[in-house]
């Protein structure tokens, strides 16, 4: 779990400090990225997508207060930049793109593998859903967030996350029988 | 209890975390570049102000050095922060350029633009033997984007070896300072 930046290195950060950025870029990044491959999908660079999360948190930090309110800003961030993502990717693919957009970065011997099928599988029955129930699922089932944690990265109230997430695995389910994907091919694999 | 379908993808994340280090330093280097150290700001800004003064006395001419090909934006245009990445392509794939990584006679590059406010935003590129604007796009807001022509996504490629700097510009005035320029070099071999 990265730990939440203090007001000092928030502080410094602000003023421009080149070894807070560092601190920040190496504790974050790897969350930023998660982030953006879960909820990106198949759909989106999601190198790109973290990158465009931290350009724009180089001009806006200063709008982070209290620090404890940190990750839930840059979570709201991702999000937006995501979306704007996969909005993009998804006007490409009805209108043509000249060339594919986005690297394989599972390019290799192994990605035939039964195990990357089944990935594939799962995450487009993720990408199905309506982007609240991919954002719960992926903090909870995916992430390994407690309901709670993902409350509070949210900004949901603790039941509304549960009830959320309950229904979100429901239609995950119904969204993954329909690709043929059931609990017992994952077992079996 | 998480639905097991959706830990397959937690392997989704390690080809991108391999590459965690490069997008750390990739992300300090940009933001070093973007935003100048407190201690330059002041002296940068006298030596903007005397120049601005000189331009201002000296006579003016209708024939300078222009762009060919694309209009430079008038100046009261918005200038936004401004960030450019290259992507090239090979074998049918798009990949990230990044620094270093070798670039030959007949690749082809493309532009994606991110920009933190309402802006139009100029590429042009200074190669061995020509300086050329490859085109503008305009920015209703903090967004990302792939540079595009008429026809589709703009592309450049290299036909002669050397150096080709890359310039992205919120300005239009033909200068490139951070942040509201980003510049990009290549080295072709």
């Amino acid at each position: 779990m990265a730990t939440l930046p203090d007001a000092a290195l928030l502080a410094a950060a602000c003023e421009g400090d080149d070894v807070a950025w560092h601190r920040l870029h190496t504790t974050w990044a790897p969350v930023v990225l998660g982030w953006c491959v879960y909820l990106g999908g198949g759909r989106i660079d999601a190198d790109e997508a973290a990158r465009d999360v931290f350009f724009r948190l180089w001009r806006t930090i200063q709008r982070i207060d209290p620090p404890a309110a940190f990750k839930s800003y840059l979570y709201g961030m991702t999000r937006r930049v995501v979306s704007e993502h996969r909005r993009k990717a998804w006007v490409r693919k009805w209108t043509g793109s000249a060339v594919p957009d986005r690297p394989d970065p599972h390019a290799g011997p192994e990605r035939d593998t039964a195990a990357r099928r089944l990935a594939l599988q799962a995450q487009e029955a993720l990408d199905s859903l309506r982007a609240s129930d991919r954002e719960i699922l992926v903090a909870c089932d995916v992430l390994g967030h407690t309901t709670a944690e993902a409350a509070d990265l949210l900004d949901l109230s603790p039941n509304t996350a549960k009830s959320r997430l309950s229904r979100a695995r429901g239609r995950f389910d119904a969204a993954a029988r329909r690709r043929g994907l059931t609990a017992k091919d994952v077992v079996h694999a | 209890m998480p639905d097991p379908r959706l830990q397959t993808l937690r392997d989704e994340l390690a080809p991108h975390s391999a590459r965690v280090d490069a997008l750390v330093r990739d992300l300090d280097r940009q933001r070093r570049e973007r935003v100048p150290s407190r201690g330059w700001v002041l002296p940068t800004a006298l030596a903007v102000a005397a120049c601005a003064v000189v331009v201002g006395l000296l006579p003016r001419e209708q024939d300078g050095l222009g762009f060919r090909g694309v209009e430079p934006i008038p100046a009261e245009a918005g200038a936004a922060d401004v960030q450019l990445r290259l992507a090239v392509e090979r074998e049918g794939q798009v990949v990230s350029l990044e620094r270093g990584d070798e670039v030959v006679v007949g690749d082809r590059v493309f532009f994606r633009l991110s920009v933190d406010g309402p802006s139009t935003v100029t590429v042009w590129v200074d190669g061995p033997d020509l300086r050329e604007a490859l085109g503008s796009q305009d920015f209703a807001g903090a967004a990302s984007d792939d540079l595009r022509g008429a026809a589709g996504l703009q592309a450049w490629r290299f036909d002669i070896p050397g150096r080709y700097v890359f310039q992205a510009s919120s300005t239009g005035d033909g200068s490139c300072a951070p942040p509201t320029c980003s510049e990009r070099i290549v080295d072709v071999r």
